[in-house]
């Protein structure tokens, strides 16, 4: 198992003409770090999150997954790193009518041969396996609910679990506390990182509320505009410059 | 965890359930797949495959088949309007009108017969929608004479039962507040009915007519087969004089009838409904001036006495108990059939329909998927491309006509039955799955894909679960009509009950008919019933 890849951003820009969503980006991102992704609504951290996971291509500049550069790589190279990258998304983006075992196999899925994708419609595969990552995000006793009868912070507890059983390397967060309440929120963020952690992967967590993850980052990343505009260890964050990030966009609109 | 495993055991017992009764039906309705094998059939149905390159198409018969064509286009619209008439008063004397409780004032006789006359317009509507329209054909055509007469008889008693429920199920659906304000002002039961009643269901009636009017058309065309007049007609007769090339030109012809029908009704489906409507009634009037029905024939007393003794046959039906027992065992293997081809043509949708569903294949994956390329993308139009042509070759080609040829190929009998309904249910069913498959929502597919997993994985796990219970659904509601139309493919000799009435009818034995028939609509009402419980259960 390869440990967490160094990533490399290289004066990377997305436009969609002639919306620049992200413009002229340079970053280093070491192995292992938890960054915090922070910025107002538009600054670009979608997509940036997008350009890093491979489902967009930048229109300039190049990123950089350990050494290859993801521009050049073929359709197999880009879903052999995604296989490394867990994704949570803003939404709850899980599967309403499987269960939740079925849900967290789905991030299994990529490694399978196909006649155990195909056989696992009849069959149950890898129960103890999934019960264990269950254990992980305190859903052990949910295995067997359709997902759909779950509350908001258990089914996003279960896209956790998804996301880490294929024991990534990098994992990308896109405000997967949007549509929950305050303490829900906190609790997600601490398994995320718990999560990082135990499995030393890169944690990116884009935001909008930036109080209550700086205790846990080692970096926080401002957007704005698609421009970076904030890059520091999260002690030197000061309030006046969240509201500097924050306040610029609103004078704009 | 053992409440995982028993759903696991109880999907994989219910997989094989279903399988197992397939291959049992199959075993037990006598089927004899090995005669697919069989040399000399194969040589005569690659006979008529290979005439079906050289066509007749010399200008004589090019002419006749396209008065056919008009001939049976001009059934499906008589015979609707037939159907509607029939309907429309059927219905009023089958519903309840809301809004009107019974008067206290009214004498409890009164009230009684109107709860009998209520249930026998009941009773007619479902024996009329039960039996197969082929049944009525055949019947008319004994009693008639060959033309096209029987099929327009055919055709509006059979669509007057499927019409007439619907018709009354809108009236009991009514508002029922200007109705009761209609009678509290004193209006009688025809100004009731008339401005009361009449206003709110017209557009849903008018809208129901002209759906059915597709279907009438596209039934016209077959009923030939048994001698009622248009495209089938021909059909038969050039099977019967192994007249292939003949034959390859009706084929041909019965195929682009269905596929222009189902362009001009698209067509028609987005104008507004004046036009069809006129086209309805030209239909109809056009049909009744040059159709040549036999009028006078149905009302003359030999028709009438014959007409009696079928009604006759229903008083005393053949209730000998060798005979009932072999009407029943002609009903199970009826089911059977209907059981065989709907799992197997099922199975086959299942496969072939995400190839043929545009959404996850060719545009949904290729296009959308990172870096889709060249060669990867012309694989998938050269899968699908085929899979759909056959599949609208097989939903096309009616389960009769499919039913002939196989016949050729297998010679006559329940496997001829079995495979005409399997292919031509595989067609259906194809397209209903892959009408599913293309609305289920395409963010579980994406989130799949955005885990770096494949095409399969996507489509198993991504857009499978949404529309599965809808798959599942469709092909129970297919099983249920595939009872009708195994006991319809019985008429041109492919098995079960069907070949029994034919013979029934061809013999005048009308005392055996009515205990053959009485069969039919219980086994058809049976499965409803449990077609319906079964649904229910599935979609909780």
């Amino acid at each position: 198992m390869p440990g967490a890849p160094r990533i490399r951003l290289d004066g990377v820009e997305r436009r969609w003409n002639p919306r620049v969503a992200v413009r002229d980006l340079s970053l280093t991102i070491e192995p292992g770090e938890r960054i915090a992704l922070v910025g107002p609504s538009g600054s670009g951290k979608t997509t940036l999150l997008r350009l890093l996971m491979g489902a967009l291509r930048t229109t300039a500049g190049k990123i950089h997954i350990g050494d290859s550069p993801i521009e050049m790589m073929t359709p197999a190279e880009i879903r052999g790193h995604r296989r490394r990258c867990a994704v949570v998304d803003q939404g709850i983006t899980l599967i309403p009518q499987l269960t939740v075992h079925g849900n967290v196999i789905a991030g299994k899925l990529p490694q399978w041969p196909w006649w155990k994708t195909l056989a696992s419609l009849l069959w149950s595969f890898e129960r103890d396996e999934t019960r264990e990552l269950l254990d992980h995000v305190g859903l052990a006793d949910r295995q067997w609910d359709k997902v759909s009868v779950l509350s908001g912070g258990q089914q996003q507890r279960v896209a956790i679990a998804r996301a880490i059983a294929a024991e990534p390397t990098l994992m990308l967060a896109d405000e997967p506390t949007a549509a929950l309440d305050p303490t829900t929120s906190a609790d997600v963020i601490e398994l995320l990182v718990r999560e990082a952690t135990r499995l030393r992967a890169t944690l990116i967590i884009s935001t909008h509320s930036v109080s209550h993850i700086l205790d846990s980052v080692d970096r926080v990343i401002g957007l704005r505009e698609g421009a970076l505009v904030l890059d520091k260890p999260p002690s030197e964050v000061t309030d006046a410059a969240l509201d500097d990030l924050y306040e610029g966009s609103r004078e704009r609109i | 965890m053992s409440g995982s495993e028993a759903g696991d055991r109880r999907r994989i017992a219910i997989t094989a359930a279903v399988v197992v009764t397939a291959l049992a039906a199959a075993w037990l309705s006598g089927a004899e797949l090995h005669r697919l094998g069989d040399r000399d059939g194969w040589a005569s149905f690659t006979d008529l495959l290979g005439s079906l390159t050289s066509p007749d198409l010399s200008s004589g018969f090019l002419a006749r088949i396209g008065t056919l064509a008009i001939e049976s286009v001009l059934i499906g619209a008589l015979g609707l309007a037939l159907a509607l008439v029939l309907a429309t008063g059927l219905a009023v004397l089958a519903a309840r009108i809301p809004g009107l409780p019974d008067d206290p004032l009214t004498r409890p006789w009164r009230l009684w017969i109107q709860r009998i006359i209520r249930a026998t317009a009941r009773g007619i509507l479902v024996f009329y929608r039960s039996v197969p329209e082929i049944l009525w054909a055949y019947l008319f055509v004994r009693i008639l004479g060959l033309g096209a007469g029987p099929a327009v008889l055919a055709i509006g008693i059979t669509f007057s039962g499927i019409i007439g429920k619907l018709f009354a199920e809108l009236i009991e659906a009514a508002d029922p507040e200007p109705i009761r304000l209609l009678r509290a002002s004193g209006a009688g039961s025809v100004a009731v009915f008339l401005y009361g009643v009449l206003p709110q269901v017209r557009g849903q009636w008018i809208a129901y007519a002209l759906f059915r009017l597709e279907c009438a058309i596209r039934s016209a065309s077959i009923l030939g087969v048994v001698g009622a007049g248009g495209l089938g007609s021909e059909i038969d007769l050039s099977i019967r004089y192994f007249q292939y090339d003949k034959l390859a030109t009706a084929l041909l012809a019965v195929l682009a009838y269905v596929v222009v029908l189902e362009l001009v009704s698209v067509a028609l489906r987005r104008a507004r409904p004046l036009w069809p409507v006129s086209l309805f009634v030209l239909g109809a009037l056009a049909g009744l001036i040059w159709l040549d029905i036999p009028w006078g024939d149905i009302i003359s007393s030999d028709a009438v006495d014959q007409f009696t003794e079928f009604a006759g046959g229903f008083l005393h039906p053949n209730t000998e108990a060798s005979f009932v027992w072999h009407a029943l065992e002609l009903a199970a293997i009826t089911v059977a059939m209907a059981w065989c081809a709907t799992v197997v043509a099922a199975g086959i949708a299942f496969v072939l329909a995400p190839m043929s569903a545009t959404t996850f294949t060719l545009r949904g994956y290729l296009q959308n998927a990172p870096r889709g390329r060249g060669p990867t993308r012309w694989a998938a139009v050269l899968l699908i491309v085929p899979s759909r042509l056959s599949l609208q070759l097989a939903r096309s080609l009616p389960e009769l006509i499919w039913a002939l040829l196989f016949i050729v190929w297998v010679g006559p009998g329940v496997t001829a039955g079995i495979l005409a309904l399997t292919v031509h249910t595989t067609g259906i069913l194809g397209r209903l799955f892959g009408d599913a498959l293309e609305e289920a929502q395409p963010e579980p597919p994406r989130m799949i894909e955005a885990t770096g997993a494949g095409p399969l994985a996507r489509y198993l796990y991504g857009v499978l679960p949404q529309a599965f219970p809808r798959m599942l659904s469709f092909a129970l509601f297919r099983f249920e009509v595939n009872i009708r139309d195994a006991a319809m493919v019985g008429f041109v000799g492919a098995g079960g009950l069907g070949y029994a009435m034919h013979t029934a009818i061809s013999l005048f034995h009308m005392s055996d008919l009515a205990t053959l028939v009485g069969m039919t609509i219980a086994a058809v009402l049976l499965f409803d019933w449990l077609g319906d419980r079964v649904r229910l259960e599935l979609l909780r």
